[in-house]
């Protein structure tokens, strides 16, 4: 059941009926819990009991860990005369490590079955080909994956460190854990919602509003013109130039040259974003209909200005959930803090450089496993962990050559606050991106080396205008996509510069009948330009199968 | 908050300390500013700030930075 689907629109509209005329309004949770549990056996039947284990192991910790932290706090109240400052220093610590060990045993569990299902197979492979084995005959799971396990076994990790620190108090109520971690919306392809953020949201219970529910579906359009009209068609190409060959190293037959891997790279761009924050769009609609307010994923990645910058605005909850659970624990070690220090105290501590690289340079290799881990976390594939290390080389160089960065943007006299300066940076930024999307496209990491290789050597425009005919696209749907796409860029330009985060938003300033008559635009373009039909194999939203 | 602001000030001279009040929810501050900005708490106040204090509600303006160190003096 596909978000664009029409058992999918079925399935939600029922949801939403159920949930605004269910009487008992502080037990309107148990719909959203039942719709849940209806969707998750309807796609992924038979993988029902890893989602039941990360539900059940995951309560039963946070609960455990709680129950300890509570014991030790009424322990130490009740020995505040007759115990000395070690005595409950010691009684603090030997509890403590309790805690540690029941979080550890509940992430090595959870993690452990993500990384069989998604990993063990690559590995093996590998493996196999490292010992000089054949890599098909190494033993295999198979297994497909468990609908969103990627993002649930975040959301639910995320809450279980959180109850750990102190930060989240734990859940009591086993069935309203179980719907956090398995609310529909956000199951198919995140956000990865924080449980502080969500919790409260999700068991109030909420009355049919009128402006919710014509911002929700305001927003839920504006997904589907996102998804339907442009990532769909765009598909097309990029299936087309699969399918000839251009991401295999069969590059011959296909004939494909540098200018349509520059082409396809920007295409693939266009689809990425449309489809993923498209979807999200669909989920947070629904949800505002609801009267849920989801966080927010993407916040027009691509006008960022640095990699780091688009890390924060692109696919925003995986980023907050690295920088949380990941890199924060590592920049903050121990270990950190000694090699840190005994930069600092060497001699090379004491010119500007080092003192800048103490600073800078655990800090920097934190960030550097972190994408390393982003980029695992897409896929168990060569070339995403290719994408993961230009991803994070990028950031980690760029922390550390800060100062001489600056110095020479200063020797040149060029101002930060300059438009052309800003400009300038986005499309660098942006070029950036490109790359990494290559590691994407291609099927693996030589294939992506054997790309851009022909995008940097070859640059014949002949051959690239006579091909843009096998990519299965006709000149009005060519045309279709550019003016979608054209609009799509408006909106993003507006978005950007009132900081607003939806186009509901934007509309609300202006009166009703513009807002009707956009509202009928919208519809009108994904139903008359929409790509349908049987002809057309709908891709899944591409973050679906992660 | 004197010592506290002329740390924050040598770390980030452009920014204006005294007044702002969504440094990390505004993203005036990046991770990067609030590791070093850490370590440096760490030592000159005696403290020990843990990943689980860096929610931006510690560090969004000077006096929750304030409070948070405060906090964790009592503890110790």
């Amino acid at each position: 059941m596909a978000l664009t689907s029409v058992p999918f629109a079925i399935f939600a509209i029922i949801t939403g009926i159920l949930y605004f005329a269910f009487p008992k309004r502080e037990y309107r949770w148990v719909i959203l819990l039942i719709s849940g549990c209806f969707f998750y056996v309807y796609n992924s039947f038979q993988y029902t009991a890893f989602i039941l284990i990360t539900i059940l192991t995951i309560y039963l910790a946070a609960n455990r860990m709680a129950a300890i932290t509570a014991d030790t706090k009424a322990a130490v109240k009740a020995h505040k005369a007759d115990w000395s400052k070690e005595e409950r220093k010691a009684f603090k610590e030997a509890s403590g490590k309790k805690r540690k060990r029941i979080l550890a045993a509940a992430l090595i569990l959870n993690f452990g079955i993500l990384f069989l299902l998604k990993y063990f197979n690559f590995l093996s492979g590998s493996v196999a080909q490292i010992l000089g084995s054949d890599p098909e005959a190494a033993p295999q799971i198979h297994l497909l994956l468990p609908l969103g396990i990627s993002f649930y076994t975040f959301i639910a990790t995320g809450y279980l460190i959180d109850v750990y620190r102190e930060t989240a108090e734990p859940e009591k109520n086993i069935f309203k854990f179980a719907l956090f971690v398995s609310f529909f919306p956000q199951i198919i392809q995140g956000p990865i919602s924080n449980y502080g953020k969500l919790r409260d949201q999700l068991i109030t219970p909420h009355d049919l509003d009128w402006m919710n529910l014509k911002h929700g579906i305001m927003i839920i359009c504006w997904g589907l013109f996102k998804k339907i009209v442009i990532a769909d068609r765009v598909w097309v190409a990029i299936r087309a130039y699969y399918d000839n060959g251009g991401i295999d190293g069969n590059a011959d037959a296909a004939g494909y040259g540098g200018v349509m891997v520059v082409f396809i790279t920007l295409m693939y761009a266009l689809q990425l974003y449309a489809d993923f924050s498209g979807g999200i769009d669909i989920s947070r609609g629904i949800c505002r209909v609801l009267g849920i307010e989801l966080e927010m994923n993407f916040r027009q990645p691509y006008f960022s200005k640095s990699i780091s910058e688009y890390w924060r605005r692109w696919h925003i909850t995986l980023g907050a959930w690295m920088k949380n659970y990941v890199f924060y624990p590592i920049a903050m070690s121990d270990m950190s803090k000694k090699i840190s220090g005994s930069i600092a105290k060497s001699s090379f501590g004491q010119t500007a450089a080092g003192k800048h690289l103490s600073r800078v340079l655990t800090t920097a290799i934190a960030s550097f496993i972190v994408f390393l881990l982003v980029g695992i976390w897409h896929g168990a594939n060569s070339k995403y962990i290719a994408f993961g290390v230009w991803n994070g080389l990028i950031i980690m160089i760029s922390a550390m050559a800060g100062p001489l960065y600056e110095k020479s943007r200063n020797a040149l006299h060029i101002r930060a606050e300059a438009a052309w300066w800003k400009l300038f940076q986005m499309l660098r930024t942006f070029l950036i991106v490109l790359v990494g999307y290559v590691f994407d496209i291609a099927d693996n990491f030589s294939n992506a080396m054997r790309m851009m290789g022909l995008a940097l050597t070859d640059h014949s425009l002949g051959a690239f205008r006579s091909q843009l005919g096998t990519l299965g696209l006709g000149k009005t749907e060519y045309l279709s996509v550019i003016a979608c796409t054209l609009i799509l860029l408006y909106m993003s330009i507006r978005l950007e510069k009132t900081a607003l985060d939806t186009p509901a938003d934007l509309l609300e300033r202006r009166s009703g009948v513009i807002q009707w008559l956009a509202l009928f635009a919208l519809i009108m373009m994904i139903l008359i330009l929409g790509t349908y039909g049987p002809a057309f194999d709908p891709a899944e939203f591409i973050y679906m199968q992660f | 908050m004197e010592e506290l602001l002329e740390i924050l000030s040598d770390l980030r001279p452009d920014v204006d300390f005294e007044n702002e009040t969504k440094l990390v929810t505004d993203g005036i501050l990046d991770s990067f500013d609030i590791i070093s900005l850490v370590s440096t708490l760490n030592d000159e106040f005696d403290i020990t700030i843990r990943p689980a204090n860096l929610v931006p509600d510690n560090f969004n303006s000077a006096e929750a930075m304030l409070e948070l160190i405060e906090k964790l003096q009592d503890e110790e």
